[in-house]
């Protein structure tokens, strides 16, 4: 009886095996390339792409898994020039489908569209969708708002449903899509209901970072920077945007502190403020699911 | 009978093994367990001391041009000794008129190695403590046209008091915080660490002095740079001269420890 009752399940559990295996065979025969913006100015700008690389490549999915960029070495064309797989899986680590990630980029490599492909012999190259636009980002937001009051309760943590969570991106007047994703994210994590309320906030265009005190009705608010690396916009300009004093904030930077104390109290408010999304490692998981689109 | 007391006793330890972790023992145990666990809060105490101005620095540039460098500068010279007599005049001591900053600047043509002219300007920082004596010098500005103006900062006495002062009341706000804090949540705050955010001055005027800079700011011969103290005139100051305000920002880290 009992042993009639789990062969569903077993049947089930090897479906589920023999499907995990047979993606896993999909991409052996394929190249993975991790496309970051990269500069020259800041090292630490590269970290999350050679962070999702090491992992993608630890797991063996695909023959080959490369870091590329478009501002600093190795340059995206000369990856692209190495690789002879039979699909190339190109997957911008971008946060938004801005000017260099949906129009720049795609445009110089050849691609007509995002997403496109192109026949380049013996390969095909298959340039993705930008990570950031993807839904499970509200995975990866959460989890950072999550980990963040769960790392530094005062005295414990806050219930969500006191909190107001908000997003801080960057945005430019001069994109409208730039700003796109974040309110997607805003819209996805309200509809949960779990958190008092959820806003978006930005460097470049209403409304400011500055604006949070003012947005949030409650005592606690938790920010996550929608951003990939963790560097001047995340490190010194939003600490210093949310109130922290530019001195203070240069001083924690040279003793190589975190230039946010979580939770840092400023205007009658308790505000933790996470990394950055691109650190996350869930991240890795959205850089699949963008393969995974691209190849069905 | 069996299978059902194996699947109960499968479910309690199910069900024991999902539960929250509960903390017991002595009060010194739990104190002992709270430890392990890093808690703090950072307060942001910030303080905004405004205090009336009484007096204030006005910047004018005399600006002068000749063919000879030598011919410039004494031209310069000229322009700053009626600026001396003509403050003299209207009461304003020499004394409060001070040359600060002094460049000459050869100017070449399109051909040749040989400057076609040479460029004098030197900076005058007057110092004000009315707003007669202002009116004084803007009525420079409009009479001479070798005179621009540079700009305007207020002060007031003991400006490092001040500073001090609001320094010490940021603290003390960051102080009522953290009691607030203790007494509202039944915990001990220590301080682990400060760090002064500095102190931001800006200048306020007045209306009345406002609108005699304004039109002093709005004449054709003043210098293209803005004037680097034009702060949002305020109605109600009680004064007619201007005020400074002296912002202080400290932020203080407190570790919590169990009572």
């Amino acid at each position: 009886m009992a042993g009639t009752a789990c062969r569903p399940y077993l049947r089930i559990a090897a479906v589920v095996r023999m499907r995990q295996a047979a993606s896993v065979q999909d991409f052996k025969d394929s190249a993975l390339v991790v496309l970051g913006h990269g500069t020259e100015l800041n090292e630490n700008s590269a970290a999350p792409v050679f962070q999702h690389a090491a992992e993608l490549r630890r797991r063996g999915l695909f023959a080959e898994v490369r870091e590329a960029f478009w501002k600093q070495d190795p340059k995206i064309t000369q990856v692209l020039a190495d690789l002879t797989a039979r699909r190339i899986f190109i997957v911008p680590l971008f946060v938004s489908e801005g000017y260099f990630a949906a129009d720049k980029i795609p445009a110089d490599l050849g691609f007509s569209s995002v997403p496109s492909t192109l026949d380049r012999r013996p390969s095909t190259l298959f340039y993705c969708r930008p990570i950031g636009s993807h839904d499970h980002m509200t995975q990866v937001i959460l989890a950072r708002a999550d980990e963040v009051v769960q790392k530094f309760p005062f005295p414990r943590r806050p219930k969500n449903a006191d909190v107001t969570l908000v997003i801080a991106g960057h945005g430019t007047e001069k994109s409208p899509d730039s700003r796109k994703p974040i309110d997607r994210q805003v819209e996805l994590i309200r509809g949960q209901k779990t958190y008092a309320d959820v806003h978006a906030v930005f460097l470049d265009e209403d409304p400011r970072i500055a604006e949070v005190y003012s947005l949030a009705k409650t005592k606690n608010i938790v920010v996550v920077p929608f951003f990939i690396s963790d560097g001047l916009h995340t490190q010194e300009d939003i600490p210093v945007l949310l109130g922290e004093a530019k001195r203070t904030v240069e001083q924690r930077l040279a003793a190589g502190q975190p230039t946010w104390r979580n939770p840092t109290e400023k205007n009658g408010k308790l505000v933790w403020y996470s990394p950055s999304v691109g650190s996350a490692p869930e991240l890795a998981e959205v850089i699949l699911e963008r393969v995974r689109e691209a190849a069905s | 009978m069996k299978k059902w007391i194996a699947i109960l006793s499968f479910c309690t330890v199910a069900a024991r093994s999902q539960a929250e972790p509960e903390i017991k023992g002595t009060p010194s145990e739990v104190a002992q367990y709270l430890q392990g666990i890093s808690k703090s809060v950072t307060v942001v105490g910030e303080e905004e001391l405004k205090v009336t101005a009484d007096h204030a620095n006005v910047s004018l540039r005399a600006v002068t041009e000749s063919k000879s460098l030598q011919d410039a500068l004494r031209q310069n010279q000229d322009v700053r000794s009626k600026i001396i007599a003509s403050l003299k005049d209207k009461g304003i001591d020499a004394e409060h008129v001070q040359a600060s900053r002094f460049s000459s600047t050869p100017k070449y043509g399109l051909f040749g190695d040989k400057p076609k002219s040479y460029k004098v300007e030197n900076v005058i920082k007057i110092t004000v403590q009315s707003e007669k004596e202002f009116q004084a010098v803007a009525a420079l500005v409009d009479a001479m046209p070798e005179v621009r103006y540079d700009g305007i900062e207020f002060a007031s006495p003991d400006k490092d008091a001040w500073k001090t002062k609001a320094v010490t009341q940021a603290i003390d706000k960051a102080d009522e915080r953290k009691r607030l804090y203790e007494e509202k949540l039944g915990i001990k705050l220590a301080p682990k660490s400060i760090s002064e955010g500095g102190v931001a001055m800006q200048a306020n005027q007045a209306y009345g002095f406002h609108a005699g800079l304004y039109a002093l700011s709005s004449a054709p011969r003043v210098s293209p740079e803005p004037a680097p103290v034009v702060a949002a005139a305020n109605e109600e100051a009680a004064n007619d001269f201007g005020e400074v305000i002296y912002r202080a920002q400290v932020t203080v880290e407190y570790t919590v420890e169990t009572k």
